[in-house]
């Protein structure tokens, strides 16, 4: 296996990011996304959907069972790869959803700075290959494309997301979907199903290089499982009657389930989220149609299994296999933000201008769009509290395993706590490529805050962070707050389902945040609370407008960059024949009275 | 019928001259209801003697029209409401403003509801 990786040497062209003066085998590694998956979507994390090489990939290595990450997909993606705090890098929120008078700070634009480094450009200039397949949305000019951001070749969907069956936008607000292939408009074969796609583009890629002794990172991230939620008959076929007795009965196996496997504590229970509607007052139709949103659902993760199984065989084929190192994991929680009906009369003539359907027979397949509802988002977070755009559990943990070469212990599992973060300067401590300093290409880029988490992959459980006050973790989205240190974690949810109020958890025993312990322990809140305070001047937080609103957001967004110019023509061409009118119909006037 | 909506148009006719008495006995907290910190010197004095104006003009226009039976005192009322409606969309689309659609709803509301009431009126005389 040796011949088959590099033995690489200090006299590779070098920049800051390296440098290793002694000879050493550097590992390939691939790093896999999903996209809005829940906590317990998959098997090794309690899932009843069937994820074989997932599973196989957290035999052969270490489950993080309390790992986070950011409430949504950009400020995820942008700390996942440089290892710094999403406000610092640029990406606070996404575009779509930043209000105009937040636009005005260059480190609100919700694309990614250009005072971070990736940790692609890292590995590149350490002599590595790197390919990046699939969703970016990170900003979508020349030189914010991932072929600008330290990919060698790419293929990669600029928006939040999109069709998994063809180019097409999933949402009003965008005008088509923008899919590039190495900086340029790139059009999707007709055979398009997104994860076979990525997977076949990132086997291209590796295969392009196949006599190359240079080591690679292949940067997967899927469209699974965003919305419109989709995939193949076959496996929609698999999960059909799965979900019939409904979320609330999903919630609880999945709660149980987790706890068998030791993902969370035995002591852990899980809360009703007041947005969960009760199964049982729903008609049989309306049962019968969420258990296919559902199914469809995991149909769509099980698709992505079996393409990740598909690599992990290629590289077994061509022998890189034994030298590669996997991580995987989930950009944000499960999303709730799917119609609660989407077969009401104005749900569907909403999905009919853009060409979409929500018939039942054709859920998942071409020309249909689907989603999960809050109640099944509830249910794939399960037993976490909250989901996607929120920072209680349910939208910040998420799975995380790491495996294969470099790896040492094997099927474990670990509830060291774990950040977003840590991943960048974990894969350059895995890789000997040195953090960059404060500078890099000379230029001052911000320094990395994530911290390695290498050492947690023996079989000697290793705390990476202890509870002084360096050691805490805050993060912010469009007002929704939190802080970890140690086993404690203080959130704040600014509107519904939240109330305003700071509430403080001990995640480890409480991952569900049952038991509010802010009159408990009111100095441990009040001490978290100033951190926080200190993280947002840190980290140049700013604060949110009155009566924000998430969703309103991102349509008067999206109105305002889709039909911003035609408004204003219009109210142009007005303010030109009011006049006119108004003399016209005076004119009528006097000479009716005359 | 003219009797109810002469009723309807003096609410907002109200609401807009309570809020000019606002402007100038507590401009602070008046200006605070709509998104504004309360400014120093020229800028208050700018900003206190414009905005009461325009809120007592609206007001006092409603006021006029449905006491005197003359409609045509509506229109400065409905240009008011509709202009501000119309120029926040603007300050939106071009000047990276907040889309205060909390504001614009009830000020498209008001100057129909304007419109109409003096299309009545002019029935009645």
């Amino acid at each position: 296996m040796l011949s088959l990786s590099l033995v690489w040497q200090s006299s590779v062209a070098q920049t800051d990011a390296t440098i290793p003066s002694r000879e050493i085998v550097r590992p390939n590694v691939v790093l896999l996304l999903a996209d809005d998956l829940g906590f317990s979507d998959i098997a090794p994390y309690g899932s009843e959907i069937s994820t074989p090489h997932l599973t196989a990939l957290a035999e052969n290595g270490v489950s993080f069972t309390n790992y986070h990450t950011a409430a949504n997909c950009a400020p995820a993606r942008a700390m996942l790869l440089t290892g710094v705090d999403s406000h610092l890098a640029g990406v606070p929120n996404i575009p779509e959803m930043i209000p105009p008078v937040q636009q005005h700070a260059d480190h609100y634009q919700g694309v990614l700075g250009q005072d971070v480094v990736t940790v692609a450009t890292l590995l590149q200039t350490a002599g590595y290959h790197t390919y990046m397949a699939g969703k970016w949305h990170l900003g979508q000019t020349p030189g914010l494309l991932p072929s600008s951001r330290g990919f060698e070749r790419t293929v990669a969907l600029g928006e939040s997301g999109a069709d998994n069956w063809e180019q097409k936008p999933y949402l009003p607000i965008y005008d088509k979907a923008n899919w590039y292939a190495d900086g340029k408009e790139y059009q999707l074969p007709e055979d398009f199903y997104s994860s076979r796609f990525l997977i076949d583009k990132t086997i291209e890629f590796i295969d392009s290089n196949s006599a190359s002794e240079q080591p690679f990172f292949a940067y997967v991230p899927f469209q699974a499982v965003h919305m419109p939620v989709q995939a193949p008959q076959e496996f929609i076929d698999n999960h059909m009657g799965v979900y019939d007795q409904g979320w609330h009965q999903l919630r609880q196996a999945r709660l149980k389930k987790a706890i068998e496997l030791d993902v969370v504590a035995d002591t852990t229970q899980a809360v009703s989220m007041p947005t969960t509607e009760d199964w049982d007052s729903l008609s049989d139709e309306r049962k019968r149609y969420e258990a296919k949103r559902m199914a469809v659902y995991a149909a769509m993760i099980e698709a992505m299994d079996h393409h990740i199984g598909r690599l992990v065989d290629h590289l077994k084929r061509i022998g890189k296999y034994e030298n590669t190192l996997f991580i995987f994991t989930s950009d944000n929680g499960s999303e709730p933000t799917g119609a609660v009906n989407p077969t009401t009369l104005l749900s569907n003539f909403a999905l009919s201008r853009q060409s979409y359907s929500s018939d039942y027979e054709r859920l998942g397949l071409k020309g249909s769009f689907n989603s999960i509802s809050p109640s099944f988002a509830s249910a794939a977070a399960s037993p976490l509290a909250y989901y996607k755009f929120f920072v209680g559990e349910g939208g910040l943990r998420v799975p995380l395993i790491i495996a294969g070469n470099g790896v040492a212990a094997k099927g474990l599992k670990t509830d060291v706590f774990s950040h977003v973060t840590d991943i960048t300067p974990t894969i350059l401590q895995l890789t000997h490529t040195q953090e960059p300093s404060s500078y890099f290409g000379g230029r001052k880029i911000e320094p990395i805050s994530g911290r390695d988490i290498s050492q947690t992959l023996s079989n000697h459980q290793t705390q990476v962070r202890g509870e002084e006050d360096q050691d805490a973790v805050g993060y912010e989205l469009a007002g929704n707050a939190a802080l970890f240190l140690g086993d404690y974690k203080i959130v704040l949810h600014v509107a519904a389902p939240g109330d305003g109020q700071w509430r403080l958890f001990n995640i480890k025993i409480d991952p569900g945040e049952t038991k509010d312990l802010s009159s408990v322990e009111p100095k441990r809140l009040q001490r978290m609370l100033n951190l926080y305070h200190q993280y947002e001047i840190d980290n140049q937080v700013l604060p949110i407008t009155a009566n924000f609103d998430l969703k309103r957001q991102v349509i008067i967004n999206g109105v305002h960059a889709r039909f911003g110019p035609q408004i204003l023509n219009f109210i142009i061409l007005m303010f030109v024949l009011i006049p006119f009118y108004v003399v016209y119909r005076t004119r009528k006037n006097l000479e009716a009275r005359d | 019928m003219n009797r109810l909506l002469r009723i309807i148009v003096v609410i907002p006719a109200i609401i807009f001259v309570m809020t000019g008495i606002g402007y100038i006995l507590d401009p602070a907290n008046t200006a605070a209801q709509f998104g504004m910190p309360l400014l120093e010197g020229l800028g208050r004095s700018s900003q206190i003697g414009t905005l009461a104006a325009f809120f007592f003009t609206a007001g006092f226009c409603v006021l006029l029209a449905t006491t005197t039976g003359k409609r045509f005192w509506y229109y400065p009322a409905a240009m008011l409401t509709g202009l501000t409606a119309t120029f926040r969309v603007i300050a939106w689309l071009v000047h990276d403003a907040t889309l205060a659609t909390d504001q614009i709803l009830p000020e498209v509301i008001f100057t129909f509801l304007f419109l109409y009431a003096a299309t009545r009126l002019k029935e009645k005389d």
